[in-house]
């Protein structure tokens, strides 16, 4: 049995499971589901056969038994704002998983919180608030990004430079594998551990191929009494990865550091033109813009913010003085949409009629390879960004560099182009993005840095991986052993690169 | 009101931003779960409508017919998100696939002028002092067929506080911003004629609403077809202004409320801080529901309570659970239908709290 059939009998039991209100197979809501952030073209919609909306880890156990009864393939989905198609269906089976949104348990004593993976970052933080706790990893799609989906693409943070990609945060998860079976994984409300093999770090970044992360336990920390941000120009990126190192080494921590180029500035200050006619003045001199942020008590954030002014002149940079420009990058990376009681006073709320951020994206379309490189390698990968932009005829948007590791410079790359949704503008998008991938990595980095490989990559994966891929697959095999877990993301043919 | 196919752009703008600003906190979705209900996944499905890859139909209908219309969304988003499902709704109506209740409301406007299948007479009858005046009240058809307390409150203020406002009665037909939400765009303009004949005979330069639902109608939606040469103000602006003149003292008389931001009147009408200023000057405490206040104020689901109760009062709940959180024993708002949808809440949840408009409170303080 196969094809229609088995999505039949597939309904019906998933009816008798879940209802009829949380099943459905309309076209219509195939249509609503049907795309993720990756550019593509005006006619391209990726339809699953059903989507459902468990509510619970033995609800979604209960749906991957029938999946994997029938060889269905599911697609479990959290905001949906994917970069690379992790959540684009060729047929079966979509999770929903944001009605698992419930906080399950605050341990304040301990630091720690349990939640239902589909609970969006912003509506975790607006509910830690009242405890005076903070999820402090900041994704600019907070709003709609859940905590499972930023396990599965270990995405990038705004503050990442202080706490950490993901796994800094995971103590332990609760997955369904591709069997419907229910695990614990990792070490219940600890990130310290060097018992076993750490599990639940094969879910990081494994876009949903291995399972479904349905409960998680992270660590959280205080909110910050204080928060101010500062900027410079530098001649050179090198000149401010120098001046940051630098930083880093004489005691001054920031919580957030953006090294980002010209263009991308503007990118940010489209606010700022609209209000002024003008886009924000750059020295000639200036190639880079370095962007930091600190949080503490005041006087220590003052000193670190005057500290970091005297280090950055030590290094050719210049402080920017326009409080405006701060505060306009300020508020493109963290309180774009954070209502008023979720930021502190001085941070900018996002201006309702005014400053709403799709109306930079009428034309053309914000579309990005987002690798990372040694943070020597930056200004070489510059230097081939602007050249492969140009030999595929894509306009650069520009390059932002986030620095995500606790305490050090290695980096994450956003190097955007933008682009329109002809099909040969796409079709030219995706070669960009591949020979940056490959440039990427023989640099010395990786082809992914913050959104997975999903549909976009997963052909190029033997590249970056070589024999390791099969290990990879092997243990894919143990955790699904049917192949129905978001089929074609990792490692099957990508649609786009070829 | 524009057609589906002038938003394309806007609908391919969506569909690759993908941004999701609107997806999680959108009442219908959190009530009925599938992205689909909310703004994005409606923007999803309208593309498909425009491009033609799907067929309009009874369950299309009734996913734009449930949207609120609060504009929740566009706190977030430059696309026009509302006036997007209203074109969608147009496009339905031409397709003649529309829910029967819209039909039936249509039909009972302009037969009864009003939604609500009752005696027109009803509108009029001792409700507020009937003359003429430069400057006129429209009382709406919600107030004197459901919400009787505050056209007491109004006839109190005209008679007492007001003399310089008048009202037409009967010569005051329902501003049909019913019809204009449901996509009947020729009934709309049928009826904002009448009206607008009626204040140019009547010699009417500046229109007091109470019912922010008229207010948006008469100031902006009759602007769309008609050069209209009056003002239009809500009635908080009014007494705002009063005050803030030095026209007329408002006696304090304290209290704590909270109050709950109608969203025609915050998010469509930008009239936000005048009601609050007036309650602050009446020596009321207020307090403000947690996070979801002002700009981002919550639906209380009342613009679809007639069409879709149980969904209406799904997030009613919802809305009171918010409201209810800052301990305030009253609740006070600037519409008519929110504090309808909020005391079904009310009862819905079990809870008891008053619900009151702020118009009572005036009259309550100037008496």
């Amino acid at each position: 049995m196969g094809g229609r059939e088995a999505l039949e009998r597939a309904f019906r039991e998933l009816v008798e499971v879940l209802g009829e209100d949380r099943v459905s197979r309309r076209l219509e809501v195939m249509f609503s589901y049907s795309r993720n952030w990756n550019p593509c073209t005006k006619e391209f919609a990726a339809l699953p056969d059903i989507v459902v909306l468990p509510k619970s880890t033995k609800e979604v156990s209960e749906v991957v038994k029938i999946a994997y009864k029938y060889k269905i393939p599911i697609i479990p989905r959290g905001g949906g704002t994917s970069m690379s198609g992790g959540s684009l269906a060729r047929g079966g089976i979509l999770v929903d998983t944001k009605l698992m949104d419930k906080i399950l348990e605050v341990d304040k004593e301990n630091y720690v919180v349990r939640v239902q993976a589909g609970i969006p970052i912003l509506k975790l933080n607006e509910e830690l608030r009242k405890y005076g706790l903070w999820f402090p990893y900041d994704v600019e799609s907070k709003a709609v990004a859940t905590v499972g989906s930023v396990i599965a693409l270990r995405s990038d943070g705004t503050f990442n430079i202080r706490y950490g990609k993901i796994e800094n945060h995971v103590c332990s998860i609760t997955v369904v594998t591709g069997t419907g079976e229910i695990v614990e994984l990792g070490h219940r409300k600890t990130l310290i551990s060097s018992s076993g093999y750490h599990l639940h770090w094969l879910f990081i970044s494994s876009e949903g191929t291995l399972g479904i992360i349905t409960e998680v336990v992270l660590r959280v920390v205080p909110i910050p009494p204080h928060r101010d941000i500062a900027g410079f120009f530098f001649p050179s990126f090198n000149n401010g990865v120098k001046a940051l190192v630098d930083m880093l080494r004489r005691g001054v921590l920031p919580e957030s550091a953006n090294l980002q180029c010209k263009n991308r500035l503007k990118f940010y200050a489209h606010a700022y033109k609209a209000k002024y006619g003008i886009e924000p003045k750059v020295p000639e001199w200036s190639e880079a813009v370095l962007f930091l942020s600190f949080a503490g008590d005041g006087d220590v954030v003052d000193f670190m913010i005057n500290k970091s002014k005297k280090i950055a002149k030590e290094h050719g940079g210049e402080p920017i003085d326009d409080r405006e420009v701060l505060e306009m990058w300020w508020t493109s990376k963290h309180v774009a949409i954070e209502p008023e009681e979720t930021r502190f006073s001085w941070e900018k709320p996002f201006i309702p009629f005014k400053q709403k951020w799709p109306d930079s994206q009428r034309e053309k379309r914000f579309g990005a390879a987002g690798v990372s490189v040694p943070v020597g390698k930056i200004q070489e990968m510059y230097k081939k960004y602007l050249e492969y932009a140009s030999k595929h005829g894509l306009q650069v948007l520009g390059m932002n560099v986030y620095f995500q590791h606790p305490n050090s410079t290695h980096v994450s790359i956003s190097f955007a182009v933008w682009v329109g949704d002809s099909e040969d503008e796409v079709k030219r998008f995706y070669e960009y993005v591949k020979d940056m991938a490959k440039t990427a990595v023989e640099l010395g980095g990786s082809m992914s840095a913050y959104y997975g490989d999903g549909e976009v990559l997963a052909g190029l994966n033997r590249y970056e991986h070589g024999r390791a891929l099969d290990y990879m697959l092997k243990i894919k095999q143990i955790f699904d052993p049917a192949g129905i877990m978001n089929p074609g993301k990792k490692f099957g043919e990508s649609r786009w690169v070829k | 009101m524009k057609n589906l196919q002038d938003y394309l752009e806007n609908l391919y703008t969506c569909a690759r931003t993908q941004c999701g600003f609107c997806v999680y906190e959108c009442p219908v979705r959190k009530v009925l779960g599938f992205e689909t209900y909310s703004s994005r996944g409606r923007m999803h499905v309208a593309r498909a409508l425009a491009q033609g890859l799907l067929e309009p139909c009874k369950e299309i209908a009734e996913l734009y017919y449930k949207c609120t219309l609060c504009g929740y969304c566009e706190a977030v988003c430059a696309l026009e998100n509302t006036n997007i499902f209203r074109a969608v709704r147009k496009f339905l109506v031409s397709k003649n696939v529309i829910p029967k209740e819209h039909l039936a409301v249509r039909d009972s406007i302009l037969t009864a002028d009003n939604p609500y299948a009752k005696d027109r007479r009803l509108k009029y009858f001792k409700t507020l002092p009937v003359r003429k005046s430069k400057t006129v009240l429209y009382l709406g058809c919600t107030i004197p067929i459901s919400r009787r307390q505050i056209a007491d409150a109004l006839k109190y203020l005209m008679e007492k506080v007001c003399p310089e406002i008048g009202y037409l009665g009967e010569e005051e037909y329902c501003c049909g911003l019913i019809l204009y939400e449901s996509g009947f765009e020729k009934e709309f303009i049928e009826q904002a004629k009448k009206n607008i004949e009626s204040f140019k005979k009547n010699g009417v330069e500046k229109i007091l609403t109470v019912c922010p639902g008229c207010y948006i109608a008469l100031k902006e939606r009759y602007a769309e077809y008609f050069d209209i040469d009056y003002e239009v103000y809500h009635i908080t602006e009014y007494f705002y202004e009063l005050v803030n003149s030095g026209k007329l003292n408002l006696p304090k008389i304290g209290g704590e409320v909270v109050y709950h931001d109608p969203c025609h009147l915050t998010r469509h009408g930008k009239v936000i801080e005048e009601p609050r200023a007036l309650l602050e000057w009446l020596g009321i405490d207020i307090k403000e529901a947690p996070v979801y206040n002002k700009y981002y104020a919550r639906c209380c689901g009342g613009s679809i309570l007639m069409f879709y109760p149980e969904l209406a009062s799904e997030i009613g709940v919802m809305r009171l659970s918010e409201l209810l959180s800052t301990e305030a024993d009253t609740i006070v708002s600037a519409c008519e239908i929110c504090e309808i949808a909020l005391d079904k809440a009310a009862v819905k949840k079990g809870e008891f709290i008053e619900v009151v408009d702020i118009v009572e409170l005036l009259a309550k303080a100037l008496k």
